[in-house]
């Protein structure tokens, strides 16, 4: 099924909620009190996952007891039915009701942590996920127990409140919250909502496997799970892989995902993806992902068989990252990440020959320049890239019409798009993820095919007009025109400038007019400069 | 109604208004300080009154002068020689109005935007504990004013306000005959007005016989769409050279402050003001003789590269500039003034060409990147002369208008003081 736009309805949806969320932000920000961003971070997630497990589990305990249809005489505390439900076991002492009841109790911290060890040991999956750390003397235990019962409110009230998609959403936004407290660090475990819904958006994951190397809290799954359910289909129709090095920001990605129901292929520990590649066979339809930017420091081993294209510098991780990609690329597979503007023109250190050599190779797809200001990290300008393996005809898992694209590559440039929410922070609207989407979409379909799967489907398309360069926007360009330009791929280059606005007045007219203007102005002056010299010689100036 | 002693404080024959308009349409315009500047609006455009900020209050009258208490040396001044029922100012404007029994409206303008005045009012906003350098009326109010007869004071205000309207003339001027010499160029140029007329058999318009031979009365293709038959698509730098900048060594006294100027982009002229002709620093010909800095010959487009890219002056004086900037100069007879054009027709898409990762630059493969239609070189040669003509008399107005300026400076301060007394005054305002 072709991208549709939803945009109207998701909309309004998301605004009603932001007021719900941001008070709860706030209302938890406050008890944060003197404690680093960093370590609270992990302190209210943390309970936010409780509750969340709890409740899932609570409301299939509550089926249980019912005993009705499939559930005739099942037992509610047999902790089977509820692995075969992919529900999370909760253990009677780790329940959400213990905890609420205890939590003006001074030992309300040792409770917290005996919970998460209990979640631990009866649901191998979150094993040593989840924080325990309640108990340290520096943690305010009043202030805890005011969290607990803040936390209680999420997802009470009417049935639809207490669907789990509630806290899923409050640990989304808490994440981001988070980033920007932590302000240049943030950047680590969180990519920006919209970066990552545009990347989504353009690379369109329906059906098959999709990795992150660098996932960090693992928003590039959340999303691509979101597009999947958006687009009709199911949980499970995507798998997941995923790579962090950071082992705390690797324990937020799966509870971030455990809280969405999203199975998650983690690997079975942190690790750095050069030094140990945790999916080494992986083959990956879609590879999405925003690499740490230039990253100087970083281990590289000069005979990788990842390095097909050329070694990448020491200095610099950003062509290790590519073909990284690269090398877990499906034949049909599509990559998007994210990369700061120095990759697509650098020629340093042999950068120039590995990008001649992947463009040469035929895989750039696409190239999206950002407008600055997007990351909480850096305020140096980004850009996305689009690379396949296949330009070839073909219908997409979506039932899109591909058509050929050899030797062709798209240029995108949204420099001029977003709006700054603060002094230092600019997001892309949903207007302008649509409309970078739409230009890519449409430059890949063969449309009149598209339009008729889209008709034989019963599918109402929203985009119907065929592709067209965009003078200042977008442009497709050929690989001999890449070469011309010396193999630099920054967008500005190819789109060329925005067609000025003429005023429309023809030249027959308007030099008449301009001279009938100047006629005027000549007279005007010689009144002037006569006026001026009398006045001078009234002061006696001049003859 | 002559005074004993003639000089009074302002407070004794002006007063700051402060009246809340009835806003009694739904569509008013409204001024803040950002939309005054140097005695004039900067808009006039009606806006709904629903969205306006709180500090959009005051209402003004004819003869009122407005003027900012943030930053006095600004030039966010204005005189009111309209009736202004429809306008609305903002509360950090003071509304300025004269006792016209005592001092005359236009002479109390002369005095207090003129650079005494402000910069006096500029360092008392200075001194002042806050965020903002900002002054009240107080501080307006007791400053000393020469006040002589009031035929006398309509006479200095006559001999200071025909200066400035010369000068705000020669401004106006200069914007007709740049966009004359633009409309030719586009006519030409881009849309080749002679060729689509020879095509149907006529005589183009508004060019001798002669002129008239010189295009061609076909199209063909070209990557860059139709092209006149004759001229092809080429790249921009086989009909330019590229000249660089530099900046003598700042240490050493000698190199500084001669008489050759010497161009940064803080010097870059309004855009219909086309030419440069001072800047706010001089180098001496040792300097340039002992830096990579070279005098560029009149005529030379400067485009600055770094920083503030694209920002475009024409060399009216021989003058050196940064490195910040390139000089482009036609070659094989391709003529200067069609040069100028041509650039600033590619501006918009050399900028989307800058190059750089944190700051935009343009650089000399920049232009190598370029692509422009190339014709034979005479046609740009009577282009030339013709653009020129308009370019010529913009530039003889800027350097009228310095000199008017100068003149302003010069007798301000002496007609506002009493030193220099008007005679024959009430002749000269009548």
């Amino acid at each position: 099924m072709p991208p549709k736009k939803k945009t109207a309805k998701k909309n309004a949806n998301s605004t009603a909620n932001i007021g719900f969320e941001a008070k709860l932000w706030l209302a938890a920000d406050k008890l944060r009190s003197n404690m680093d961003a960093a370590e609270y971070k992990h302190v209210v997630l943390g309970l936010i996952f409780l509750k969340y497990i709890s409740d899932s589990f609570e409301e299939m305990h509550a089926k249980l007891a019912a005993g009705e249809g499939d559930f005739e005489g099942a037992d509610p505390e047999d902790a089977d039915e509820y692995k075969a439900e992919n529900v999370f076991w909760v253990p009677k002492e780790a329940r959400w009701a213990n905890l609420q009841a205890n939590a003006k109790q001074p030992t309300i911290g040792k409770i917290v942590d005996d919970a998460m060890v209990a979640i631990e040991r009866d649901n191998p999956r979150l094993k040593g996920v989840l924080p325990k750390d309640y108990a340290r003397p520096a943690l305010d235990k009043h202030r805890l127990g005011e969290l607990i019962d803040l936390v209680s409110t999420i997802g009470l009230g009417d049935k639809e409140n207490r669907s789990k998609d509630v806290l899923g959403r409050v640990y989304e936004y808490f994440l981001s919250q988070f980033a920007s407290a932590e302000g240049k660090r943030g950047g680590q475990f969180y990519t920006p909502s919209y970066v990552v819904r545009l990347l989504v958006e353009m690379l369109a994951p329906y059906h098959g496997r999709v990795y992150d190397p660098c996932c960090g809290s693992g928003g590039m799954f959340v999303q691509s799970e979101k597009f999947v359910l958006e687009h009709g289909g199911r949980i499970g129709d995507i798998s997941v892989y995923g790579q962090e090095s950071n082992s705390t920001t690797r324990r937020l990605a799966v509870m971030n995902l455990a809280i969405r129901g999203i199975e998650a292929d983690f690997g079975p520990e942190h690790a750095d993806t050069f030094r140990r590649d945790l999916h080494k066979d992986l083959k990956a339809d879609f590879v999405l992902a925003n690499p740490p930017f230039n990253d100087s420091d970083w281990h590289r081993n000069e005979d990788d068989v990842r390095w097909q294209f050329g070694i990448p510098p020491k200095g610099n991780a950003n062509f290790a990252w590519v073909q990284h990609f690269l090398h877990h690329l499906a034949p049909n597979g599509t990559a998007g990440f994210v990369l700061a503007n120095g990759s697509m023109s650098s020629n340093q250190s042999g950068e120039g020959e590995i990008r001649k050599a992947m463009i040469e190779a035929d895989l750039v797809d696409c190239m999206v320049a950002l407008p600055g200001q997007l990351f909480y990290s850096t305020a140096i300008p980004v850009c996305l890239w689009f690379l396949t393996r296949n330009k070839s005809a073909r219908e997409s898992k979506g039932g899109e019409a591909i058509r050929s694209r050899h030797r062709e590559t798209l240029f995108i440039d949204a420099r001029k798009m977003g709006t700054l929410v603060d002094r230092v922070h600019r997001e892309l609207t949903e207007e302008d993820i649509a409309k970078i989407s739409d230009t890519y979409h449409l430059w890949r379909w063969d449309i009149e095919k598209t339009l008729e799967i889209a008709e034989k489907k019963g599918i109402q398309l929203s985009l119907s007009a065929p592709y067209e360069d965009i003078p200042g926007f977008c442009k497709s360009a050929s690989t001999e025109e890449i070469e011309k330009h010396g193999y630099v791929l920054t967008p500005g280059r190819y789109v060329g400038a925005e067609d000025v606005e003429d005023d429309g007045e023809p030249f027959e007219e308007k030099m008449p007019r301009l001279v009938t203007e100047l006629e005027a102005q000549f007279e005007e002056s010689a009144r002037l400069e006569k006026e001026i010299l009398r006045n001078l010689r009234g002061l006696r100036y001049g003859d | 109604m002559a005074t004993e002693v003639p000089i009074v404080e302002v407070g004794q024959v002006a007063s700051s208004i402060s009246e809340t308009h009835s806003f009694n349409k739904e569509e008013l315009i409204f001024l803040n300080t950002s939309d005054i500047h140097n005695g004039g609006l900067l808009h006039r455009n009606y806006s709904s009154v629903k969205d306006w900020p709180g500090q959009a209050k005051k209402s003004i009258r004819l003869d009122d002068i407005l003027f900012s208490e943030i930053r006095p040396a600004n030039g966010r001044w204005a005189y009111i020689d309209f009736e202004a029922n429809d306008y609305v100012v903002s509360t950090k404007l003071m509304v300025i109005r004269a006792n016209k029994e005592k001092v005359f409206p236009r002479y109390l303008y002369q005095f207090l935007t003129s650079t005494h005045t402000t910069n006096w009012l500029q360092h008392l906003a200075e001194s002042r504990s806050g965020t903002f350098p900002q002054i009240t009326f107080d501080q307006v109010s007791s400053l000393e004013i020469y006040l002589p007869p009031l035929p006398e004071q309509k006479a200095i205000a006559h001999i200071l306000g025909t200066l400035d309207d010369k000068i705000e003339l020669n401004r106006k001027m200069n914007e007709t005959l740049e966009a004359m010499a633009r409309a030719l160029f586009k006519s030409w140029f881009v849309d080749f007005d002679p060729v689509r007329v020879k095509m149907d058999g006529r005589q183009p318009a508004g060019m001798d016989a002669e002129t008239a031979k010189l295009f061609p009365s076909k199209f063909v293709e070209s990557e860059l769409g139709p092209i006149p038959e004759g001229w092809e698509v080429a790249p921009l730098f086989e009909i330019i050279e590229i000249l660089s900048g530099g900046t003598p060594k700042t240490s050493v006294d000698e190199y500084w402050n001669g008489n050759i100027p010497w161009y940064s982009v803080k010097d870059s002229p309004q855009e219909t003001d086309v030419w440069v002709i001072n800047t706010e620093k001089n180098v001496s010909q040792l300097g340039i003789d002992n830096s990579a800095a070279k005098i560029l010959p009149e005529n030379t487009t400067i485009i600055s590269a770094r920083g503030t890219v694209g920002k475009l002056a024409l060399v009216g004086v021989p003058m050196a500039m940064n490195q910040s900037c390139y000089g482009i100069r036609g070659v094989s007879g391709f003529d200067n003034i069609f040069i100028y054009f041509l650039i600033k027709e590619a501006i918009g898409d050399l900028q989307q060409r800058t190059h750089g990762t944190v700051f935009d630059t343009i650089t000399r493969q920049t232009f190598d990147t370029l692509n422009a239609t190339v014709m034979p070189a005479e046609i740009t040669n009577v282009f030339g002369s013709a653009a020129g003509n308009f370019l010529n008399r913009i530039k003889s107005n800027l350097m009228e208008s310095r000199t008017l300026a100068n003149l302003r400076d010069t007798l301000l301060p002496k007609l506002l003081s009493g030193e220099l007394s008007v005679t024959e005054a009430e002749e000269m305002a009548s």
